[in-house]
């Protein structure tokens, strides 16, 4: 077998509890190496029984010490919407959604056990962004010193502000406005996705599991990069498995689905589940969406980049043609999200400051770069 | 097999390919560079250590490298890297080694949570170890290096190691890392150690490390009951006063000094509390190394 099957598949095994027969010492330290990379190593530990004595010792240490970072991630993004409640409630006076990895923690879903994220993604009307914003830094939310191109860029395209970040806490806050960037021409009814959320107990408000889904499947295939997407994957692996049991629960997505105009998204979702992780979607749902996939020779396509870049990309997985289609995925991700006028622009402009870091080195012309760059230390 | 039994040039060799693996008690480094002055100074003062096969897991694979900007023709610069992340930002090229010791110690900080970690020495002599946190500036190495070479077995000089079920600590031997002045003091107080070149104008100023004793080497995994908690607090004007510390302080003092107790979160504030239950805990200012030691010697702490 070779290695790139062996890896991912082992990891792919682990991710559902399994520890596949005969793996060395050394094939413990490259899982476990593959899956820190991918952001995963929290929900293989949360898949493994690790208190008993079933595992080597040495893929014990390392899988504690992943859980207990997760558990911290938890209560973090649980007192973070505790406090937003708090502040925004006094005078905003529509809902607040979380998405994606916020989301799937808050509201116990099984995508949320050991689910590793960097900043917490939060949903408000646009109408509202100026005074949300001026609010949160009297909180000591400020926006990160960014240059203006990525401010201009934020603010007249994206579909949400520049990041967030708590002074005290370090804490990331992105706001969105929308789910896909304005710019696109495919931001879709903001009401038609929130339609049917749910309150949870904590008082915080997430998707309907149909509109987390195909969010969940929209934001994996919209994206330029893809280092997480395993775990993005893994997300709707989890997903599907959890909330696809309901007949109702297909319906609802495929209807959304049809309306908001993310069919292909969906139809994607469910095939690499399917491929990767051999996802259990019902046949028929699974035929429905095809309608929905592009034409052969497209599919064709699309199926050699996302086969690759959707599955780990560390060195130790050795996965053919990585470079290349991560290369054609960026090239797509943006293709889709701009018009070209505009994304020979921003091409021209993130080129530049590339040039810039190779010619200078990183952390050039960042003043602040020599204080957080202090190792631990005397 | 150790690190000395094979050539300083196989070293280098195995080196460049990353094939050194380091058991270091509590964690094995698997370590790779290029760089001949990191592979110089590695070979110096890690050669006691144990070399672990092909075969072995390393907990951490860790590298000092260039990065690849047009920034190496001119003021060139090192990174460290953990697999294949780099954490910090690039820093000058004088400071590779420096760079790859402050590396590994934030790979067992924010990776290594089977363990409470604080920021400080330990040191143990006839079975009951002290723990000696404390922030920069306060002689914390020196004093490391003078107790580590006047009887005392060394178990670290930066991070105290406490296993969170036994309660014991854990020896994470390595190098000492000595910072400006203090540097020529050691040279002068034992000639016969073993330091390395001096790296200059790191942010913590001029440092160099000293070769641990082989001796400390050899017990790596010989764990020690926590017998007290020292603030050492160096004073210029102050030959020796001793403090008591209240539990509240002693407390307050270990948990300012650790680097993973909000991630452990209520394991990690229960590991404190019986740290600081069963020990006793003092402060100490002092000028005079030969009475801090008299003093430790006699280890008359009242709990």
């Amino acid at each position: 077998m070779s290695t790139t099957v062996k890896y991912s598949a082992h990891l792919v095994k682990l991710l559902s509890g399994d520890v596949p027969q005969s793996i060395s010492l050394l094939d413990w330290e490259y899982l476990i190496r593959i899956a820190r990379d991918a952001s995963v190593l929290p929900r293989v530990a949360y898949a493994l029984d690790t208190e008993g004595d079933s595992l080597p010792e040495y893929a014990r240490t390392h899988l504690i010490s992943a859980k207990y970072h997760a558990k911290l991630l938890a209560q973090q993004v649980q007192f973070e919407a505790t406090e937003f409640k708090r502040i925004l409630t006094k005078f905003y006076h529509e809902d607040v959604y979380y998405l994606k990895g916020a989301a799937y923690t808050l509201s116990g879903c099984d995508a949320g056990i050991g689910r590793v994220f960097s900043d917490i993604d939060m949903l408000v009307s646009k109408g509202n962004l100026r005074e949300i914003e001026a609010r949160l830094s009297v909180y000591a939310w400020f926006s990160q010193p960014n240059d203006d191109y990525d401010d201009m860029y934020y603010r007249q395209w994206a579909h949400e502000i520049p990041p967030l970040k708590h002074s005290g806490r370090g804490t990331i806050l992105d706001v969105h406005h929308n789910l896909v960037p304005i710019i696109s021409g495919k931001a879709p009814e903001i009401s038609d996705f929130t339609k049917g959320a749910r309150t949870l107990a904590c008082g915080a408000r997430v998707l309907a599991p149909e509109a987390m889904i195909l969010h969940s499947a929209v934001h994996l295939f919209y994206q330029e990069e893809y280092h997480h997407g395993f775990r993005d994957l893994s997300d709707l692996h989890l997903l599907f498995s959890e909330f696809g049991t309901e007949q109702a629960f297909w319906d609802a997505l495929f209807i959304l689905a049809q309306k908001t105009g993310f069919g292909l998204e969906l139809a994607l979702a469910l095939r690499y589940t399917t491929t990767l992780f051999d996802t259990p979607i019902p046949p028929a749902e699974l035929q429905k969406s095809q309608i929905w996939l592009p034409s052969r020779p497209k599919l064709v396509v699309y199926d050699w980049v996302y086969k690759r870049v959707l599955q780990p990309h560390h060195k130790l997985c050795h996965v053919s043609g990585l470079t290349l289609a991560n290369m054609m995925a960026l090239v797509r991700g943006h293709w889709i999200k701009m018009p070209v006028h505009i994304l020979l622009m921003h091409t021209a402009a993130k080129g530049y400051r590339n040039v810039l870091k190779w010619v200078a080195g990183k952390g050039v012309n960042k003043p602040d770069s020599a204080k957080n760059n202090a190792p631990p230390g005397p | 097999m150790r690190l000395r039994d094979i050539s300083a040039s196989e070293a280098a060799t195995r080196l460049i390919k990353g094939d050194v693996n380091i058991d270091l008690g509590v964690a094995a480094f698997g370590i790779q560079s290029a760089l001949p002055d990191v592979q110089h100074v590695l070979y110096q003062l890690y050669g006691d250590y144990v070399l672990l096969d092909n075969t072995s897991p390393a907990d951490f694979r860790v590298a000092v490298q260039r990065p690849k900007s047009m920034r190496r023709w001119y003021k060139p610069q090192i990174h460290f890297l953990l697999d294949d992340f780099v954490p910090f930002l690039p820093l000058p090229r004088s400071q590779a080694y420096p760079v790859l010791e402050w590396g590994m110690n934030w790979c067992m900080a924010s990776h290594m949570h089977k363990y409470l970690l604080l920021h400080g020495a330990v040191l143990e002599k006839d079975g009951k170890a002290v723990i000696f946190p404390a922030p920069p500036g306060s002689g914390k190495s020196t004093l490391t290096a003078y107790l580590a070479h006047s009887g005392w077995r060394l178990l670290s000089d930066e991070m105290t190691v406490i296993d969170l079920q036994s309660g014991l600590v854990h020896p994470f031997v390595r190098p000492i890392c000595l910072k400006n002045n203090s540097i020529d003091l050691v040279k002068s107080w034992f000639p016969q150690v073993t330091i390395s070149n001096i790296a200059r104008d790191t942010n913590k100023g001029d440092v160099a490390h000293v070769k641990p004793p082989i001796a400390s080497v050899d017990n790596i995994k010989q764990t020690a009951q926590v017998m007290a908690v020292v603030l050492p607090k160096y004073t210029p004007d102050v030959t020796l006063d001793i403090y008591s510390l209240s539990k509240a302080d002693a407390f307050q003092a270990l948990s300012d000094n650790a680097f993973n107790d909000s991630v452990l979160g209520a394991d990690g504030f229960l590991a404190l509390q019986r740290l600081v239950e069963n020990t006793a805990a003092v402060e100490i200012h002092y000028n005079d190394l030969a009475e801090v030691l008299a003093f430790l010697n006699e280890g008359q702490f009242s709990a």
